[in-house]
């Protein structure tokens, strides 16, 4: 019974097959070193952001009253609740890590040229928001660090030509920091940033299967 | 199938693996490895808690993520007058040209012993981020 549901998805899906060809018997060349592992490090930091933070946003409450006092049920009371938060930090600090490892050895190995350049262009804007995660995420504890570091990068944006007051009171809900801030980021942080992050993260991952890995030089 | 378009580069097939279990393996014992890790700083660093935000206390000194520190206190060494150049323009002109890379570094000449100028910029634009981060660490 069970047999035959699996066997009919097969034939409408084909998963298995696709397994098979596309993951398991993929070439790819050989003498690949440890470099080459910095890429799928990076995604495994972010699927335990995504576990640890959908974890959180049980317990998290994104406002100014309570913001707090959440992070700090999670961190001292919820039981495991230092873990979770404790692997998401390091996880956090790890993926800049290996992101930057990943795109040292691509420029070294040259592997950003043709026919990969846009292979590289994704990657380059899913750092670009990686930061911007990092750059919200610190915010959420809602501590003093954390106000008054996004008291100074908030206003960044400004000198940019003609719109960047709009960027700065966009980000911050107001003319100061405050409970639209807050409400902002967290938005940002759990909902804008994955959605565009699983995109261009898609694109990446398609692109590498199309063209496969660079050859080790 | 579409395997074989990093076989053309040098045209033979043979120098090929299967990802399983060769390369996934190697991309396993990596994985456990780092996520062993992170949950070994997990449980023997726990994480502390500040003091809760205070509007009011503007004498409190703030200090970003390590990842931010380098614009942070290149922000801090330029004069307010040229503010514009940590803030818009270095991150405008250095992501643009990050992500132009592969269209300037464009011959097909991958070996990075004959890229001398992408290495030697590479390795310049590292050792400045680094050296602002270490600075922005100890010295602020």
């Amino acid at each position: 019974m069970f047999g035959k549901i699996i066997d009919l998805l097969e034939e409408r899906f084909t998963f298995k097959k696709s397994l098979q060809e596309d993951v398991f018997e993929h070439k790819v060349p050989n003498k690949l070193n440890f470099t080459f592992c910095f890429g799928g490090l990076t995604f495994l930091m972010f699927l335990l952001l995504v576990a640890t933070g959908i974890a959180m946003l049980f317990f998290y409450v994104p406002t100014v009253d309570h913001a707090f006092t959440s992070v700090e049920y999670i961190t001292f009371d919820l039981p495991m609740g230092n873990v979770i938060r404790g692997v998401h930090h390091w996880s956090a600090n790890g993926i800049i890590v290996f992101i930057c490892l990943h795109m040292l050895r691509v420029v070294v190995y040259g592997a950003y040229k043709n026919p990969r350049e846009f292979h590289w262009i994704s990657g380059v804007l899913l750092f670009a928001v990686t930061l911007g995660f990092g750059f919200t995420g610190y915010l959420l504890p809602w501590d003093q660090k954390a106000y008054w570091a996004t008291n100074v990068g908030v206003l960044m944006p400004k000198g940019v030509p003609f719109i960047g007051d709009h960027i700065v009171s966009f980000l911050m809900g107001g003319s100061n920091i405050g409970a639209l801030t807050l409400s902002r980021f967290f938005a940002l942080h759990i909902a804008v940033l994955p959605l565009i992050t699983a995109v261009f993260l898609l694109a990446h991952f398609l692109m590498i299967r199309r063209t496969g890995v660079a050859r080790p030089l | 199938m579409q395997d074989d378009v990093s076989a053309p580069e040098n045209g033979d097939t043979e120098k090929q693996m299967i990802f399983f279990p060769n390369f996934l393996f190697l991309e396993a014992i990596a994985a456990i490895i780092v996520f062993a890790g992170i949950v070994a700083l997990a449980v023997f660093i726990p994480m502390a808690m500040g003091d809760p935000a205070d509007p009011s206390a503007s004498a409190f000194k703030p200090k970003p993520e390590w990842y931010f520190m380098s614009a942070f206190y290149l922000l801090k060494l330029c004069p307010s007058s040229i503010e514009i150049v940590p803030t818009i323009i270095g991150p405008a002109v250095g992501g643009a040209l990050l992500m132009l890379m592969p269209f300037i570094d464009k011959h097909p000449e991958r070996s990075p012993k004959k890229r001398p100028i992408a290495m030697i910029l590479t390795a310049v634009i590292t050792v400045s981020v680094v050296g602002l981060t270490v600075a922005g660490i100890y010295l602020d």
